[in-house]
């Protein structure tokens, strides 16, 4: 559904992509994740059509986004900071969204008032921060996109309006299809929608799974060997291991079953694995061993 | 709608209806400025002892005054309009939402373009037609001149809006637009006149003349060559209004053209092209240090009278000032551009550069590198040779022997500047600060190739009133020689051309002194009649003028001193509009013809005062 290759973007000496490679597929919820600065705003205005490439592509169902009307009418995008007109109240942007939207839906508008339980005569510089963000997505859901690119979208929203909003997109998704790709902080909160991750650093694409695969992949594991100074076995792919007494806490790529097995194999007495969050694989594939062990202690 | 035309209507109604203060802020503004004071005073019919005539004079009065209203309002609401209406330009978040609209760049920029143009110019044609009623029923303001106003309100503000929103895809933020817009609309007319301080104040002779570049500033030339100067279309100068309006489809398609090249990550910088930055820093500099001189030429202006020419230390002065406006600009432009107050060390690079560049312009000017000053031009180069006095043309040279004489006066001044500068000698200097009075001389000359040129010069000289001579002095033979030569035939000839044709209907006036022991006493004026005129030009005036000091110069006339032989009578001549042409005292030596005209033509002459019987008189009371 969504391809990037090879996207460039500099902003003066500032090399904000470096190559950027992305796949999105079809009715995928991506969660896009990355440290601060790593370019995941600049990659969704990219996708959005807002930004021209210094070099690559952008293409939504194989077609180039830039100034690309037809395939921008099946994007809707809700970045960090909203546009509303200063003197606005919400049903004026309601007119100006379907004035502009070609497929903005007056009545799925209508139909959408109940779950976004604001007053239409209200002037928008009067809605809260997390009010304004939920007319945002009232608008975008409006618009009956194909693609829907979110910017820290639930950034600002009260936990209630929360669970609302993503029952909403998550209704979408599964009714018509909708792609959406997500860019967030929150990984708690994308483990619960999203199907599919890509980790961004630098500019760069590090990592990108599905998230079943991601976490089928990355496995945290305790084991405990009779000998205390046994080593471990040379073939497993440890990100992190921590020892106390007896007790090896380590970090490992792998599947779990594949790395029971070797540990077993090595002469482990006890072997527990447990699953990581995808808050924890973020931290071990990003900041590495130190960082990680100082963020989750 | 269709995403993929040219103008999106939704866009066009949203933006017009949205920023419907400003149309009304515009309309209020023509109301107030323009519409309720024609309309104060329009003629009641039923009201008796109007004064018809002032109506009529205030209304053409508000008229006159209105072209320049004309011209500032459209200035103004072109970038108040453009700012607002270019939002996606300044504002991130709505660059981000302008960039998302499933709309190419074509369709926003030309939709806003026209959503700030056409309420604009509907606004203007409101005010025509509640304009009509008046041109109906007015006797001072006529369809003609609400159809003046109408085209060129209309022409004004296309081109200055279309101006305004080709800076406003350079700027990033509204404050920079605003600045460029103000800048660039005079800026090519205050550089210019700057650069023509600095030389002017240091190249002997070099004048300063109207802008010759105020094409390059639009609202200084419209306000120049487009403002009607009465009740009718004189003054409009429509090719340069029309070549403007062109001009203006040529801002748009530039704007269409950065617009595409601009991209939206750029709102909110101070400018939107990274290669624009450096150029607008030096063009900074270069504009500080130019208006910082030009200010200062205005200072030294203030405090001595007449044009300046400065020596040795004025150049080093200009120098000073000029250093100091380059790194003032420069400063003041990178804190624009870094949007930070801490760019010292970013900036003295090019500061030196331009300091520089200014001491060389400087010393250039003051060396006279380029030999400006004393170039004479061959006389088989010239055309026409112009001489100025005081301001007044003295003469008009086209003979080779005419031409020649002006080069030789020209030649005289700048030996006179020679003279003056080499002075060390005390009594030298003294005799020049005995000066008594100065003389401006200018000399032109229009060259066959269409060039031309002008030199300006101050020229000191000591006056002996009691004998009514010229000092000896070093300015004294320039004097002399620019007398002779307004003086000479040719100069007389083109000087007085109007005065000696029969049929240009000038007035040609004697006035008598009757002397105090007459009944009537003081002074009696005759003028020769319509009839008698040719008679007068040709056996009186011309043969006076060609032979003796009828018709001389009137700017260098105080040296003409009295004359025994002078009688108490005076002739002046004014052409039909009053103008003066020149005046000469009758004299029994000196303008025989004259005076034997006078003595045979008394009785028939008119008397200014009419009902005054002319008095009899015999040689005219000395």
């Amino acid at each position: 559904m969504i391809r990037v290759n090879g996207l460039v973007k500099e902003f003066g000496d500032i090399r904000a992509l470096d190559a950027l490679d992305l796949h999105v597929p079809a009715g995928a919820v991506y969660g896009l994740v990355g440290p601060n600065g790593a370019g995941k705003t600049t990659a969704l205005q990219h996708i959005a059509g807002v930004y021209r490439p210094t070099a690559g592509e952008v293409l939504v169902n194989g077609q180039p986004v830039y100034e690309n009307p037809q395939v921008k009418a099946t994007i809707a995008y809700i970045p960090t900071d909203f546009f509303f007109y200063q003197q606005a109240r919400v049903q004026d942007m309601c007119d100006l969204h379907a004035a502009l939207f070609p497929r903005f839906d007056r009545q799925r508008f209508g139909r959408l008032a109940a779950a976004f339980a604001l007053d239409k005569t209200r002037a928008v510089r009067s809605l809260s921060k997390g009010m304004q963000k939920q007319l945002a997505f009232w608008l975008a859901l409006s618009e009956r996109p194909d693609v829907l690119l979110l910017d820290e979208p639930l950034d600002g929203l009260d936990p209630a309006a929360r669970r609302q909003v993503l029952s909403v997109v998550m209704d979408e998704v599964a009714e018509r299809g909708m792609t959406v790709l997500v860019s967030s902080h929150n990984l708690r909160e994308l483990t619960d929608v999203c199907d599919h991750v890509g980790i961004v650093d630098a500019g760069r694409m590090r990592l990108e799974r599905s998230l079943e695969e991601l976490q089928d992949n990355f496995v945290k594991a305790q084991v405990a060997f009779a000998d205390e100074g046994q080593a471990l076995p040379a073939t497993l792919d440890i990100v992190n291991s921590s020892v106390q007494g007896k007790l090896h806490t380590l970090v490992l790529r792998g599947s779990s079953a594949q790395v029971e097995q070797e540990l077993s194999a090595a002469g482990a007495t006890f072997v527990n694995i447990l699953p990581l969050s995808l808050e924890e694989i973020f931290i071990y594939e990003i900041g590495g061993a130190q960082h990680a062990n100082g963020i989750l202690a | 709608m269709q995403t993929a035309s040219l103008l999106n209507g939704g866009l066009f109604k949203n933006l017009v209806k949205r920023f419907w203060p400003l149309w009304l802020i515009w309309l209020c503004a023509w109301f107030l400025t323009y519409v309720a004071p024609l309309y104060s005073f329009i003629p009641a019919v039923a009201e008796p002892g109007l004064d018809l005539v002032n109506t009529i004079d205030s209304q053409i009065s508000i008229w006159n005054m209105s072209s320049f209203i004309v011209l500032f309002n459209a200035f103004l609401a072109a970038i108040i309009v453009t700012v607002f209406l270019n939002e996606r330009l300044f504002s991130a978040k709505a660059a981000t939402f302008y960039g998302s609209l499933p709309m190419k760049r074509d369709a926003v920029f030309a939709t806003s373009y026209l959503a700030g143009l056409v309420p604009l110019l509907a606004v203007e044609g409101i005010v025509a037609i509640i304009l009509l009623p008046l041109a109906a029923t007015s006797p001072g303001i006529g369809f003609d001149m609400v159809g003046l106003w109408l085209v060129t309100a209309v022409a004004f503000t296309f081109i200055l809006y279309s101006f305004a929103v080709l800076v406003c895809q350079i700027a990033g933020t509204p404050a920079v637009a605003v600045f460029l817009y103000l800048l660039v609309n005079v800026l090519a007319v205050c550089v210019e006149v700057a650069i023509r301080f600095v030389v002017s104040a240091l190249v002997w002779g070099v004048a300063i003349v109207e802008p010759q570049f105020d094409w390059l500033a639009p609202a200084a030339c419209l306000a120049h060559h487009c403002v009607w100067v009465d009740t009718t279309s004189a003054g409009v100068n429509w090719t340069v209004l029309g070549l403007y309006c062109l001009a203006a489809v040529g801002f748009v398609a530039l704007a269409l053209w950065l617009c595409r090249k601009r991209g939206y990550e750029h709102a909110g910088d101070p400018i939107a092209f990274q290669p624009l930055r450096p150029i607008l820093k030096y063009l900074a500099g270069a504009c500080g240090a130019l208006l910082l001189a030009g200010f200062t030429y205005l200072m030294l202006m203030a405090t001595r009278e007449g044009a300046v020419h400065l020596g040795a230390a004025g150049a080093l002065l200009f120098a000073v000032v000029m250093v100091l406006g380059a790194a003032l600009g420069v400063l003041f432009a990178q804190m624009v551009l870094a949007r930070s107050t801490r760019v010292f060390k970013d900036v003295w690079k090019s500061a030196l550069v331009l300091s520089c560049a200014s001491v060389l312009f400087v010393g250039a000017c003051y060396f006279d590198v380029l030999g400006i000053s004393t170039h004479i031009p061959e006389t088989v180069e010239v055309e026409r040779a112009l001489l100025i006095c005081d301001g007044m043309q003295e003469g008009e040279f086209t003979s080779e022997s005419g031409i020649e004489s002006v080069r030789s006066l020209h030649r005289q001044a700048l030996e006179y500047r020679q003279q003056v500068e080499g002075l060390t000698d005390a009594d030298a200097m003294a005799a020049q600060d005995a000066a008594t009075s100065t003389t401006a001389i200018t000399v032109i000359f229009e060259l066959k190739n269409g060039d031309m040129m002008r030199r300006d010069y101050e020229i000191p000289f000591g006056y002996d009133p009691e004998t009514a001579k010229v000092l000896p002095g070093p300015g004294s033979e320039v004097i002399e020689s620019a007398g002779a030569l307004a003086n000479s035939e040719e100069g007389k000839r083109s000087r007085l051309a109007v005065a000696l044709d029969p049929e240009s209907g000038c007035t040609y006036t004697f006035t008598l002194g009757l002397g105090q022991d007459e009944p009537e006493g003081g002074e009696q004026t005759v003028i020769v009649s319509p009839g008698q005129v040719k008679s007068f030009i040709e056996d009186a005036f011309e043969p006076d003028m060609l032979e003796g000091p009828a018709g001389d110069s009137t700017v260098l006339w105080m040296w003409r001193g009295t004359s025994p032989t002078a009688v108490n009578a005076n002739m002046y001549i004014v052409d039909k509009d009053g103008r003066y042409l020149c005046e000469y005292q009758l004299d029994t030596e000196k303008t025989p013809h004259t005076v034997a005209w006078l003595k045979e033509h008394y009785q028939s002459l008119n008397s200014a005062h009419g009902e005054l019987e002319l008095k009899p008189i015999s040689d005219f009371a000395a």
